[in-house]
């Protein structure tokens, strides 16, 4: 029996995978490091003391259904170097340790290798590299989940090396800005961080917590982030980017324009938490070129022919920016009308 | 029922998405009059004309608008204007669209009022049109439509609370900085969005549960995106929430693409049947009404209620509430755990929690797990701790990553219920305890059940 090929282990990756399977088709996942999971694997879960639907609690029973379907073969430490097409099968050309490898006899293929952080692409923001009191929100997440997603109220020394009294969030950080290549805005970031700042704000009540915004968005679905929501949480609001940061041996000063005023004003703070937009990944230029796609002008790819006649589906970020929720919806969405095809083609 | 029944592979209530493979039908949510059945085989009737019609459906789809509310009174609505009015406009007002006066917009209607500014633009680009806004918020292509409007000169100006007024008569003052503004001209402001007309009714139609405001859809991440309570009953736009026009479109599609998975065929959920004894049942609608899924209705010819199998979600809600017993499920059966420190997990939460854990928590105590904790009764808590000398501790889920919805809250009433039994009879009430987690709170189960341990040994 012919194989669909999924490419990528995350969360869309293993979502199609999993929809897939269970519709008794046999899976080639290829996963390039070595373990499931994707951008995903080190997020943690953002509730405070109450549940702030970031949605992670639906991920570990994805993978636990990929991990234990037998008609799922995971191959770690691989990537697609270059892919064949002849007649109505593909055949993949995959590199992994010990070197590389034709699969052949594959009907379908999923593209699901998502998207690159910015905090990967190692530009803009050289500060963060040499100053500990500047961290990434996906940082944050680390933390989180390496305290098994929970905080405690237990200082943050143990992780950072100090313990913040304040902190500010600093929103459109990769994202809206051509300098930062990418004009669009990302959607995610707004949400993660606001949730970010609700753990801190239950963990420490004392600390001073703000966030800046150019415009905040919604976060997601009944998740009601608006300026009230701010308010009644006490994280002060600023309705801006700021300008220019100064590193002092107390604290960072951010320097920004006060919009009311129209003046120059600052605000210290110890901790400073930057959002990070979601870039397009890596090997898209790859993919256009061995799949026959065509890339955005922000770089995400767009197919030149429908997947019911190309066979090569576009799953989860590779397309666009999206949240965990979409991610999934998306995803599945890619794999039904794959089956769909397929049951069509098996009528003919 | 007939025969002559017309089937089809999806019904709408409201608007229907555009779709040529699949067979439909669109009724208006006002005739509506009851539905029954479940996934694969709804029968819908509803008012027609004269007479009462029934049709069948595999899938039902509610599609309707939100309702609208103005914030100012006497102005135009965003969502109500259209290109006559454009067209009509006099060139020498100002054209105003305000998108946020007191509360921020969802992105839809900043699309809108992008949109409404560059056509405005395009019919005459001498119009001043201003723009006032707290945030501009992004889906699809707003980003792109917003760089438009800024180069077609549209005038943008961002305020903060308290910042914009409008009078009585529709005049605008903003202040700011070094701006100064009073203005006239024709006013067009984005409503607030409240729940579709009819979802009161829908819901008892349908009879789901709903969420915050009313909506048809529980606030609760195993639905996402679309899927109500209900298995085969999808919600969307002003049926569905507040943000529901983000992802509008790409929620239509995994809708469409649902549906046609669930044509191709239904399983039930899991091996165990439950069914209801005829002779028992006395039909109080109790069942009915606890189930969170839609999934019982009565039997006219036995006259007795019915579960129905592919609707069900094995939460087994009906069971543990049913004040006749008459409710039982297969494979049930009586354990007699002889631990002196019993748990009783749910395999949607405590049981991921613990698999996530470094060392096993609960190395140790007698642990049962359970599909959802609401199958725990209270003669199962007695049986427990008349079975031993020690202390029961019940997992549930926190209310948004319920499977069964409503299944944690049961369970909260079942433990209260029997700690105050205890009382009565002057036992211990502290024997038995409640506490919710999340699948991914693996160091929240272990704080609990060090805690817990702890109290145990003194």
């Amino acid at each position: 029996m012919s194989r669909i090929a999924v490419i990528g282990g995350g969360i869309a990756g293993c979502t199609a995978a999993a929809e897939l399977a269970a519709a008794g088709q046999q899976i080639l996942l290829v996963e390039k490091e070595d373990s499931l999971g994707g951008n995903i694997k080190n997020y943690g879960c953002k509730a405070d003391s109450l549940c702030t639907r970031c949605n992670l609690c639906l991920v570990d029973t994805v993978f636990n259904e990929v991990r234990e379907n037998q008609a799922v073969e995971v191959t770690y430490n691989t990537t697609v170097v270059d892919c064949l097409q002849e007649k109505d099968k593909f055949t993949l050309i995959t590199s992994d340790l010990e070197g590389e490898k034709e699969v052949d006899d594959i009907s379908e293929v999923v593209l699901a290798t998502g998207h690159t952080r910015w905090s990967e692409l190692e530009t803009g923001t050289p500060e963060i590299f040499q100053d500990r009191r500047i961290i990434w929100a996906s940082d944050f997440e680390d933390m989180l989940e390496q305290r098994q997603d929970q905080l405690s109220g237990q200082s943050l020394e143990f992780d950072l090396g100090f313990a913040p009294e304040s902190a500010v969030f600093l929103q459109c950080n990769g994202s809206r800005s051509l300098q930062e290549k990418a004009q669009y805005c990302s959607r995610v970031c707004c949400g993660y961080n606001y949730r970010i700042a609700r753990v801190l704000r239950e963990n420490f009540p004392e600390m001073e917590l703000s966030m800046f915004f150019i415009d905040m968005q919604e976060a997601g679905f009944l998740v009601n982030l608006s300026r009230r929501d701010l308010q009644e949480r006490e994280i002060a609001y600023y309705n801006c980017k700021p300008l220019r940061l100064e590193r002092g041996e107390d604290s960072l000063t951010m320097h920004y324009e006060d919009q009311k005023s129209g003046k120059m004003a600052t605000i210290e703070t110890d901790l400073l938490v930057l959002s990070e937009g979601i870039h397009p990944g890596p090997e898209h230029e790859r993919w256009a070129r061995i799949f026959n796609l065509q890339q955005t002008e922000d770089g995400f790819l767009r197919p030149i022919w429908s997947p019911e006649e190309s066979k090569v589906y576009l799953a989860g970020t590779v397309t666009s920016p999206g949240d965990i929720a979409t991610t999934i919806a998306k995803s599945k969405t890619m794999a039904y009308r794959l089956l769909e095809t397929r049951q069509a083609r098996a009528e003919v | 029922m007939s025969g002559s029944i017309a089937h089809y592979d999806v019904a709408y209530i409201g608007q229907a998405l555009k779709n040529n493979e699949l067979s439909q039908v669109t009724l208006p949510a006002s005739s509506l009059t009851e539905c029954r059945g479940e996934i694969g085989n709804f029968t819908l009737s509803y008012q027609a004309e004269e007479e009462l019609d029934q049709i069948q459906t595999s899938n039902i789809v509610i599609n309707l608008p939100h309702q609208e509310e103005l914030p100012v009174e006497g102005c135009l609505s965003l969502t109500g204007v259209g290109e006559e009015f454009l067209a009509e406009a006099d060139g020498d007002k100002p054209l105003i669209i305000i998108q946020d006066y007191q509360e921020l917009s969802a992105a839809a209607l900043s699309q809108r009022g992008l949109k409404l500014a560059l056509q405005a633009k395009s019919e005459d680009p001498a119009r001043e049109v201003y723009y006032f806004y707290q945030a501009m918020r992004f889906m699809d292509n707003n980003d792109e439509l917003y760089e438009e409007a800024r180069r077609q000169e549209v005038i943008f100006l961002k305020h903060d609370l308290g910042e914009l007024e409008i009078s009585q008569d529709g005049e605008i003052f903003y202040s700011r900085e070094d701006i100064e503004l009073s203005l006239s001209g024709e006013l067009v402001v984005a409503p607030e969005l409240k729940p579709a007309a009819e979802v009161d009714r829908l819901a008892r139609i349908f009879n789901i549960t709903r969420g915050p405001e009313g909506y048809l859809q529980v606030d609760n991440i195993y639905l996402q995106p679309t899927l109500s309570g209900k298995r085969g009953l999808y919600v969307l736009g002003g049926a569905r929430g507040p943000n529901a026009l983000t992802y509008q479109q790409e929620e239509r599609e995994y809708t469409l693409q649902e549906i046609k998975r669930n044509l191709i065929g239904v399983e039930e959920l899991d091996e165990e049947e439950r069914s209801v004894d005829d002779q028992k049942c006395v039909v109080c609608y109790t069942c009915y009404r606890v189930c969170p899924h839609g999934a019982i209705q009565r039997d006219e010819e036995l006259n007795s209620m019915q579960i129905m199998p592919l609707a069900c979600q094995s939460c087994n809600l009906c069971i543990s509430r049913c004040p006749m017993g008459a409710i039982t499920r297969s494979g049930e059966v009586e354990e007699q755990p002889q631990s002196d420190r019993q748990v009783i997990i749910c395999e949607n939460s405590a049981a991921l929690a613990r698999e996530k854990a470094d060392f096993d928590p609960m190395a140790g105590l007698e642990v049962t797990e359970v599909p959802c904790v609401s199958t725990v009764k209270k003669e199962h808590i007695y049986q427990r701790l008349a079975g031993s000398e020690g202390d029961l501790l019940i997992l549930g889920c926190i209310s948004e990553a319920c499977k069964h919805l409503t299944g944690h809250d049961r369970c909260e009433q079942v433990v209260s219920s029997a700690k105050s039994d205890l009382e009565k009879l002057d036992l211990d009430p502290e024997r038995v305890n409640y506490q919710r987690l999340s699948p991914r709170m693996a160091a929240d189960l272990s704080a609990y059940l060090t805690d817990w341990k702890g109290e145990v040994l003194q």
